[in-house]
């Protein structure tokens, strides 16, 4: 058995490992890119049929593809917490939210502009989290 | 109160394999370079202590091919993770004993 002094230098190199693969992250440009994809697929709804739905899936797969592409170039997994889930969680759903209300004006009010100010909010929401997310030393 | 020496586990307490534990604790799944990256080993060093805890079914390893080369995905096991989380509250167990006699 090791003395209190080993036993708390273990403790200490253990912490220093954690914090040190904690802090692996995709890099600078993965959320404003991440952000750019999320307006382009907002603002598709202002292309005339059938560009919008074409122009939507091309980017959806390439946003899809280009998440895959970072996690594995990043070459770490990190684990999701039940505080990250909640984040990804209420994101998305503040992110449908915003899609569904933006379409409802479109279609109802006739406003196609709203695109424009609902892809900014969702982008600038997208760069928001992560310059907390930075700030806070929280990964990506 | 647990005794310090239950969950205490001298295969992880070697200092490089308790911070490879360390390490994939706190993760899904990391590839072999970027732990051998962040931890600051050699890759002989990293795959030895990795080949010790994949034979006591601490971490096992999964193979995949990124930008035409195979890499090495690292993961803890359930029984790793559970020995690893185990032997850190073996430490604090000493460390805080050592603390209540002085």
């Amino acid at each position: 058995m090791p003395s209190r002094e080993s036993a708390a230098q273990s403790l200490a190199l253990a912490e220093e490992a954690k914090a040190a693969v904690g802090a692996i992250s995709p890099g600078r440009w993965y959320q404003p890119t991440l952000a750019a994809f999320v307006i382009g697929i907002f603002l598709t709804n202002l292309l005339p049929d059938p560009f919008d739905i074409t122009a939507l899936g091309v980017l959806f797969v390439g946003m899809m593809t280009f998440v895959v592409v970072q996690v594995r170039k990043m070459g770490v997994m990190h684990r999701a917490t039940p505080e990250t889930g909640r984040q990804i969680a209420v994101g998305a759903l503040i992110g449908g939210a915003v899609y569904v209300a933006a379409l409802v004006v479109d279609s109802q009010a006739d406003m196609p502009w709203v695109w424009v100010p609902a892809a900014l909010l969702v982008g600038g929401g997208i760069l928001g989290l992560e310059r907390h997310s930075r700030t806070k030393g929280i990964p990506a | 109160m647990t005794a310090p020496e239950d969950g205490f586990n001298e295969t992880i307490h070697a200092p490089n394999r308790l911070r490879i534990c360390a390490a994939l604790d706190a993760v899904e799944e990391i590839e072999f370079a970027t732990i051998r990256e962040t931890l600051g080993v050699s890759p002989s060093v990293l795959s030895k202590h990795v080949t010790v805890l994949s034979d006591a079914g601490y971490v096992e390893q999964r193979r995949a091919v990124r930008d035409t080369r195979q890499r090495v995905w690292l993961r803890l096991t359930k029984e790793g993770r559970a020995a690893y989380r185990s032997h850190l509250a073996a430490l604090r167990a000493i460390v805080n004993a050592d603390l209540s006699e002085g």
